[in-house]
């Protein structure tokens, strides 16, 4: 009779528990990264043996949430990948935005520019076409510094946003290291059910540090684990967390490099992070954004260059005419930079000397002790060689004296669009010419107007405008290829969420049914308790008439 | 399938969202009738309104050239014209003096209408043009060819021309340095029409003796010979103007065509057909409503509600 009370007993403490746990899935039904946790109960077995033997009862033996790890990693995964096309999207569509003519209007300015031009050699007695034409370079030159401004803020932006997501993944890392220890400690206690809540969390965490980089998960013990980076630096091990660190790059003070600190100290990482939020910073940056500004730059370039050579071309005796190697426009300076860990005080200069034979890259010259080699970085094509060397149309001279091993990083294009301007006073003679010397104005203005058709990259056997067209169509192209792959990384993040959600979010209904049905084991489970009370007096009753 | 309480709202979100996105992107097509907004949305056509763009600023360059080209090749041949004109009266002049019937005072007069003609054909070589400049200076826009001064010559322009673009590798000429029109080529010798009109003036303000007569003639001869050897030389001149205008012309044509073509190419290019994006946008609009409206319906569906 007691076995039956105990029996019940059991029953009811079940059904309280299951719904106890149900009301905890509906209580986190909307709790993002929560797992639904269902309770699992055993039958508790006789404790006699023989014909007669009943069971005695039912027992919760855990409580666990419903989870599916190769659901959850292929979540992880998705949610990298979505985050590293979604952020290149994100920027390359920064530079979609600013090459639409209505931005950047450089087309209309440089169509301008040439008509106002030739309007001047047909006007050379009027000074109005020629103020005008001076007028049209001012626009054309700020149009260039608007979009060369705009391409090195942009670049600013990312290195700050770069090391944003660097703290992130401090964070979320070291979030990681302590939850993994409070799941090491409450898993050791020996309770059959597992720290559910807590792993949850720590999903959570790993999806959100998933943003960012791409991470990998190594289970350490029961409960615990290990993480990675995508190019295998340990991130999260039982010894703490490590720490990512981001300084000015020695080789390049216009970019960052990285470095990792661990227990065992600080090593720099030659192969940065990929994946997530960071490797869409550092891709997009790499294979997008610099080479936009070496040809943007080298446009501005080239055609400060050309007119350049078609204005001052007239050695003349006339104090007006432009003088002989005269500039128009102010020609963008070529960037050198040291290597911050240089022994030597060597410097480099570089000027160039062939627009046309021009490439868009950024060079290394590196000293060995005898020679300089020089890389162009597009492509890794060296040369070596002492004194002067020429490659792609562009002269390298190094000054003072260098110690073998030191390097030197060249952008002769980088900074060009923002570095063009409107030489003072040399293009005023144009307007001069208008009283002295009208006839060196139509060829003068004529030649410069003729840049225009002119083929002037070598590289593509192209003109200004062809040129230019091919860096918007470009840029419109990888903003395209990177819309398209985000949409359709947000249908496979969007399919995988769904599947993920299939197997351990919350269904009300379900919840509802469940509710319906554990709250009738209890009741019958009570009726039971009930029915052995009868029972018991059913016997004492017959005992008393005895 | 185990459909849970947020599948159906994440579903709603994001196809909404793609249907939103889509329905903004088809607004903007529309209010700006531009099918290319950024170059993403056709990177090739991006590229390809640049040229058509660069191009057709150049034909407008053209055009503007050509009308300039046009006004100056007319004022220049309407003034050749009337030099022209002018050096008729001038030679029909000379030979009512070459007769033996006209004495003295009959030349004074014809000298009269000499000095008249020749201030005429003076103002006519010291034409402007559309802009205020000297037509025949060369290069030399705002310096008369000859000074105002009827006793010296001198021509201060220059022999430069000036070429004027009115096509694709088709530059044109405007422009003749009055020295060369004005040069007269008899024979061996090389003299200019005011010379030959001051040496006219000369001899009939002279008297001559009967003795003197054959020499009259004789110089009379000359000038009428250098008079019809000046209006062929104007005379081919004018004809050259205008068939440089005839070819201004047929340049206009060409880049008018030219123009038609690329505007069209440029309107196929980014023009929007608003037939389409209406419609796609109608479509859009009504899938999101659907959408919308299932939601609605599908955020009623709770077991809760029958509890």
């Amino acid at each position: 009779m007691a076995n039956t009370l105990t029996t019940s007993l059991s029953g009811l403490q079940a059904a309280e528990r299951a719904i106890a746990t149900t009301s905890h899935n509906i209580a986190n039904a909307n709790t993002v990264g929560y797992s639904r946790q269902r309770t699992l109960n055993t039958s508790i077995q006789s404790t006699s043996i023989g014909a007669n033997a009943t069971g005695s009862g039912v027992r919760t033996a855990s409580i666990q949430r419903v989870h599916d790890q190769i659901t959850e990693s292929r979540l992880l995964s998705a949610t990298t990948e979505l985050n590293r096309v979604g952020t290149v999207s994100q920027m390359t569509e920064r530079l979609n935005t600013l090459f639409s003519e209505e931005n950047s209007g450089l087309n209309s300015a440089q169509i301008n520019f040439f008509n106002a031009l030739e309007e001047a050699g047909n006007n050379p007695h009027s000074s109005v076409p020629a103020q005008q034409a001076i007028a049209t370079a001012e626009t054309l030159s700020s149009r260039f510094n608007f979009v060369g401004d705009q391409l090195s803020s942009l670049q600013k932006e990312l290195n700050s946003d770069i090391k944003n997501s660097v703290s992130q993944i401090n964070n979320l890392a070291s979030s990681i290291y302590s939850i993994n220890q409070e799941i090491s400690n409450l898993a050791g206690a020996g309770a059959g059910t597992p720290p559910n809540d807590l792993l949850d969390q720590r999903d959570q965490l790993l999806q959100q540090l998933s943003e960012y980089v791409d991470v990998g998960v190594l289970p350490r013990d029961r409960y615990g684990i290990d993480l990675t980076l995508g190019n295998g630096l340990p991130l999260v091990t039982l010894a703490g967390p490590g720490v990512l660190n981001t300084e000015v790059n020695p080789a390049d003070p216009g970019k960052l490099a990285f470095s990792m600190q661990t227990r065992n100290g600080s090593r720099a990482i030659s192969d940065p992070p990929g994946g997530g939020i960071l490797g869409g910073l550092l891709e997009f940056n790499q294979q997008t954004l610099d080479p936009v500004r070496q040809e943007v730059g080298r446009l501005a370039a080239v055609l400060a260059a050309n007119t350049n050579t078609a204005f001052g071309l007239t050695a003349s005796n006339s104090p007006s005419a432009p003088p002989a190697g005269a500039e128009f426009f102010n020609q963008p300076a070529i960037s050198a930079f040291e290597n911050a860990g240089n022994q030597g005080s060597a410097t480099v200069t570089a000027n160039m000397i062939d627009p046309k034979a021009t490439v868009p890259s950024n060079y290394k010259m590196t000293f060995d002790g005898s020679e300089y080699t020089l890389t162009r970085l597009s492509d890794n094509t060296q040369l070596t060689g002492t004194g002067d060397l020429l490659m792609d149309g562009i002269q390298f001279t190094s000054n003072g004296n260098a110690v073998a091993g030191d390097s030197f990083l060249i952008q002769p294009f980088t900074q060009g669009a923002s570095l063009i301007s409107v030489a003072n006073p040399d293009p005023s003679s144009l307007a001069d010419m208008v009283g002295n010397s009208q006839q060196q104005l139509i060829p003068v203005a004529q030649r410069m107007a003729e840049v225009q058709n002119s083929t002037l990259f070598g590289d593509e056997s192209t003109t200004l405008t062809e040129q230019y067209a091919t860096i918007v169509t470009n840029v419109g192209t990888t903003a395209r290829t990177a819309e398209i792959q985000l949409q359709s990384m947000q249908n496979i993040l969007e399919e995988t969420q769904l599947n993920h959600d299939q197997i351990s979010a919350v269904s009300l209904d379900e919840e509802a049914a469940n509710l319906i049905r554990y709250q009738q084991t209890y009741e019958a489970a009570a009726r039971v308790m009930t029915v052995s009370g009868t029972l018991f007096d059913t016997l004492l009753g017959t005992l008393n008439r005895i | 399938m185990r459909v849970t309480s947020n599948y159906q709202s994440r579903a709603l979100t994001f196809s909404s969202e793609r249907a939103q996105s889509n329905i903004n992107q088809l607004q903007q097509q529309i209010a700006t009738g531009k099918s290319v907004l950024k170059p993403s949305d056709d990177p090739a056509a991006a590229g390809k309104v640049i040229k058509l763009e660069q191009s057709l600023g150049q034909i407008t360059q053209y055009e503007r050239n050509a009308t300039y080209a046009e006004s100056r090749l007319s004022m220049e041949e309407n003034s050749l014209a009337a030099m022209s004109n002018t050096l008729l009266s001038m030679r029909e002049l000379a030979l009512q003096a070459n007769n033996d019937s006209i004495g003295h005072k009959d030349r004074l007069i014809i000298l009269q209408e000499v000095d008249n003609l020749r201030d005429e054909l003076f103002s006519l070589v010291n034409s402007k043009g559309p802009s205020g400049e000297y037509l025949f200076s060369g290069t030399e826009k705002t310096t008369p060819p000859y000074a105002n001064d009827s006793i010296i010559h001198d021509y201060q322009g220059n022999e430069s021309d000036q070429t004027v673009n009115i096509g694709v590798n088709d530059r044109i000429q405007i422009g003749t340095s009055a020295r060369a029109l004005m040069s007269i080529d008899v024979g061996d010798n090389t003299t200019d029409l005011f010379s030959t009109i001051s040496n006219f003036q000369t001899t009939l303000n002279e008297t001559y003796t009967t003795e003197e007569r054959a020499a009259f003639h004789q110089s009379m001869a000359t000038i009428i010979e250098q008079l019809d050897a000046a209006q062929t030389h104007i005379t081919a001149n004018r004809s050259s103007a205008g068939s440089q205008l005839a070819r201004v012309e047929s340049a206009r044509e060409n880049n008018g065509s030219v123009e038609f073509l690329l505007t069209q190419e440029l309107e196929n290019t980014q023009g929007l057909d608003f037939a389409e994006a209406i419609s796609r946008l109608e479509t859009e609009i009504q899938g999101l409503e659907a959408i919308q409206a299932s939601y609605a319906k599908l955020s009623n569906l709770s077991l809760f509600n029958y509890l």
